[in-house]
């Protein structure tokens, strides 16, 4: 930001723990995964959430790995209840029982974010490690509505399942569910390792956009559908997290405190770690956080784009991890002078066929 | 489709809220939080238990507006933020 004042971020996602039973090829979770000997206490994520609350922070997303694998999220869910954080579940569903949910809900757990891996069980299996998950995953599903919390639908596209969207669509309406997300899986972590394996063709990614279109018309006031598309097609950038260190604070299961997700894969920054720092000190005052921030950083053409201030320069891990450098543009834009490349690549690995995929764990190795 | 003889309500997972550091009216939702002024925050609170016609008919008598001016903003306001997820209809 060059001539407005800093405002606290919207929303802080908690990134509970990396333990999780699903092993899915697209996790976006760093390679390098944290033990649970490295993790915060209940104390500490306690702590975390009283300072989000106090800087102005208005939500706050439970998240992991399976955020339901540390026993004591109900504690977190009740302290954040406590200090007014609108709080959201992001879930894989599979260890939620009534007697859970119901504790969950007692303690003021205002959203749940259900994730599947498709409505098929051979195709879900294949992506997650996980048998028997696509059952669970909608017993779950019953268990949310039986208990009338808010709950969102997300299903994760890749090229093996691309192909059920219609039934994903039919599945949401006919159990009537409020708000659903159609989110193709982005390349960072796991999934960027698995790219070739899992990006979609053109032609898949033109039926789903269609086929959105004509859902979105017809469920129109019912059901709101969230469409995110592998953005190697697209011919401008997403605004990746609504600007660097703009909206939202990420905070991993060891303390690190990041502006997104993915950002640790720019090991040239130095990002702060809690409790040495606050999140105040790291969003308002480190050079990490306003490496990327507003338009200053920003490399020609991006400086004298009319979009800058819309995509902010798209997205940072982006352009590092397809263009070498993280402070060129993200390749995935048109005026990238790699984006013909991006396309190609895409297009190309699209078209492979069956590539053996490199289920997430934590003993792995950079190959 | 919301008309005058719809009554709404905020959807299930929404809440209006008071954003006490940035001094304004949130509405938050799933991943989703819109920014209510003074007025969209009024007609919320007052809809409980009215139709829209309702609803405008008071408006536009406590304010001094003209009615169909009414009606057509608070039908307005009210599909936006149907369409956007954070209010249901009857």
């Amino acid at each position: 930001m060059t001539d407005t004042i800093l405002s606290p971020p919207l929303a802080v996602l908690l990134e509970l723990t990396h333990r999780c039973p699903l092993r899915c090829a697209y996790c976006s979770n760093p390679l390098a995964l944290t033990p649970a000997s490295a993790e915060l206490s209940t104390a500490e994520w306690c702590a975390i959430l009283d300072e989000a609350a106090r800087m102005g922070m208005l939500q706050v997303h439970f998240s992991g790995g399976e955020p339901m694998a540390r026993a004591d999220l109900p504690e977190l869910v009740a302290h954040a209840s406590r200090v007014g954080l609108y709080s959201n579940l992001i879930t894989s569903g599979v260890l939620l029982d009534e007697r859970k949910l119901a504790v969950l809900a007692e303690a003021g757990l205002n959203h749940v974010q259900l994730s599947f891996q498709g409505l098929d069980e051979t195709v879900a299996e294949t992506l997650s490690g996980f048998r028997n998950g696509v059952a669970k995953k909608q017993a779950a599903l019953a268990l949310v509505q039986a208990a009338d919390l808010a709950l969102t639908l997300n299903f994760v596209i890749t090229r093996q399942n691309a192909h059920e969207l219609d039934a994903m669509l039919r599945y949401a309406e006919e159990h009537c569910i409020a708000r659903v997300e159609i989110a193709n899986t982005q390349y960072y972590g796991w999934g960027l390792q698995n790219r070739a394996a899992l990006i979609p063709s053109e032609a898949q990614l033109d039926a789903m956009t269609a086929l959105v279109a004509g859902w979105r018309e017809r469920v129109k006031g019912r059901m709101v559908i969230d469409y995110v598309i592998p953005d190697y097609y697209a011919r401008r950038p997403k605004a990746c997290m609504g600007g660097w260190a703009q909206r939202f604070l990420n905070v991993m299961p060891d303390g690190t405190l990041l502006p997104c997700h993915a950002a640790q894969t720019l090991t040239h920054l130095d990002f702060p770690r809690f409790p040495a720092s606050t999140l105040s000190a790291a969003w308002f005052d480190s050079p990490a956080f306003a490496a990327y921030r507003g338009t200053a950083w920003m490399p020609e053409p991006c400086s004298g784009c009319d979009n800058k201030e819309k995509d902010w320069g798209g997205c940072r891990c982006q352009a590092l991890a397809l263009a070498g450098d993280a402070s060129t543009l993200d390749p995935v834009c048109e005026r990238s002078p790699q984006h013909e490349h991006v396309v190609t690549l895409a297009r190309r690995e699209a078209q492979l066929g069956d590539v053996p995929l490199h289920l997430r764990r934590f003993s792995y190795k950079v190959p | 489709m919301l008309t005058l003889e719809s009554t709404v309500r905020l959807a299930p997972g929404t809440r209006l809220q008071h954003d006490t550091v940035r001094q304004r009216w949130v509405l938050l939702g799933p991943e989703r939080m819109l920014i209510v002024d003074d007025m969209a925050r009024l007609c919320l609170e007052r809809s409980a238990g009215l139709s829209i016609g309702q609803l405008s008919e008071r408006l536009a008598d406590e304010f001094d507006a003209p009615l169909a001016t009414v009606q057509h903003d608070v039908l307005t306001l009210f599909t936006t933020m149907s369409e956007k997820g954070f209010l249901r209809h009857d």
